[in-house]
């Protein structure tokens, strides 16, 4: 209908002109440009005018910070929402991709760079410095971390072990084959891995190798020794 | 300067050596120990405690990220560097979930693994920038899904 259809539109949301004169000009010819100067023309721009990608000054008037940043998407969920700040931060940079911002960024950022970084949100990648990415990893992992069951909750599993399944267990962690355990235990191979199905279960893991890794987790030095010890007897 | 030292863990002795051939000729990275199953790389953590440790995702049948938590335990200062030629995948980054700090497709090795050994030696990751949208995607969900067990 009107060349917004064909050329897409960015909105650009700076309470400095300086910054949104500047931002326009890094990206003009490849988009038309819509300026906002505050959060309620924002709002308003971002439900009727569809951009497909936001340029938001995080120092916008009222804007609230990164909390604001989920709600502004839920106006309109398929725009790329970009973060400019004046002070780039770790933390702020990790709470504003969680909240739905691809992209993170120091908004003195070069002309050529806010280009590229529009072309790598557009197509669904994530604009955020190298150096945030150790950052996400370490909260990744914390968070993997905690989900996992507390040392009570494994001891608990473990006293659900009888003492055959428990003679098994150590035999397989010391590199024993099913045939070996079988032959050392007077049963067939059959009753071995009817046990270690049973182990399996009962600890929650999935195969040998996380067996061999849970016993030498609870049965390393430096912790108490008997940790798989005092359950049995 | 301080010379990165490396352990390198893959089951398939032609990979560890075509690793070894390339890290040897940089003189700041010394590969100190091989690795050919799971249980030999915790044992190799605790013992070499080497800068990095450069982990096939195939090591183990199955699931090689178990290890990770044991090998961090074992030695906390030794970076894990995911190593895979299934292209990043759920296992890459289930990987990154577990506490690696990067990871490198085996078919790249030639022009990037001395490289990418300097990076994540540094504190830095190594990870290609289309699996940061997906780390992002399941930090979010954990975010959520760890508020909501609490409250």
């Amino acid at each position: 209908m009107d060349r917004t259809d064909t050329i897409p539109l960015v909105l650009i949301a700076s309470g400095v002109a300086g910054l949104r004169k500047r931002w326009r000009q890094a990206i003009q010819g490849l988009f038309t440009v819509h300026e906002v100067a505050e959060r309620s023309s924002l709002e308003r721009s971002m439900a009727n005018r569809r951009p497909v990608a936001l340029l938001l000054d995080l120092q916008l008037p009222e804007l609230d910070g990164v909390g604001r940043v989920a709600a502004l998407q839920r106006l309109r969920p398929p725009t790329k929402i970009v973060l400019l700040t004046s002070h780039p931060d770790e933390r702020e940079g990790i709470a504003a991709l969680k909240a739905g911002a691809r992209g993170y960024c120091d908004r003195e950022i070069a002309p050529d760079l806010l280009r590229k970084a529009l072309e790598v949100v557009q197509k669904g990648e994530i604009w955020v410095g190298r150096k945030l990415i150790p950052h996400l990893l370490e909260e990744l992992t914390a968070l993997t971390e905690q989900q996992k069951d507390s040392p009570a909750e494994l001891d608990r599993r473990l006293d659900r072990i009888t003492p055959r399944e428990r003679e098994i267990v150590h035999l397989l962690s010391a590199g024993a084959s099913n045939r070996e355990i079988a032959k050392s235990l007077t049963v067939t191979e059959r009753t071995v891995k009817a046990h270690l199905t049973a182990v399996f279960r009962k600890l929650g893991i999935s195969g040998r190798l996380q067996l061999a890794l849970f016993v030498l987790e609870h049965s390393r030095p430096a912790g108490p020794p008997a940790d798989m010890g005092p359950k049995s007897s | 300067m301080p010379v990165i030292s490396i352990v390198i863990a893959d089951r398939g002795k032609a990979d560890r050596t075509a690793s070894r051939r390339l890290l040897e000729p940089e003189k700041d990275i010394r590969v100190v120990g091989e690795a050919r199953s799971g249980l030999d790389a915790v044992a190799a953590a605790e013992s070499l405690k080497p800068s990095i440790m450069l982990l096939d995702l195939s090591l183990v049948d199955g699931d090689s990220t178990p290890l990770l938590p044991v090998i961090r335990r074992k030695s906390p200062r030794t970076r894990v560097l995911l190593l895979s030629n299934r292209g990043p995948d759920s296992r890459t980054l289930d990987g990154l979930s577990h506490g690696a700090r990067g990871y490198l497709d085996k078919s790249t090795l030639g022009t990037c693994l001395s490289r990418a050994v300097r990076v994540v030696n540094a504190g830095e990751a190594w990870v290609p920038r289309k699996m940061v949208g997906k780390i992002i995607d399941r930090l979010a969900r954990l975010t959520v899904s760890g508020t909501a067990s609490c409250g």
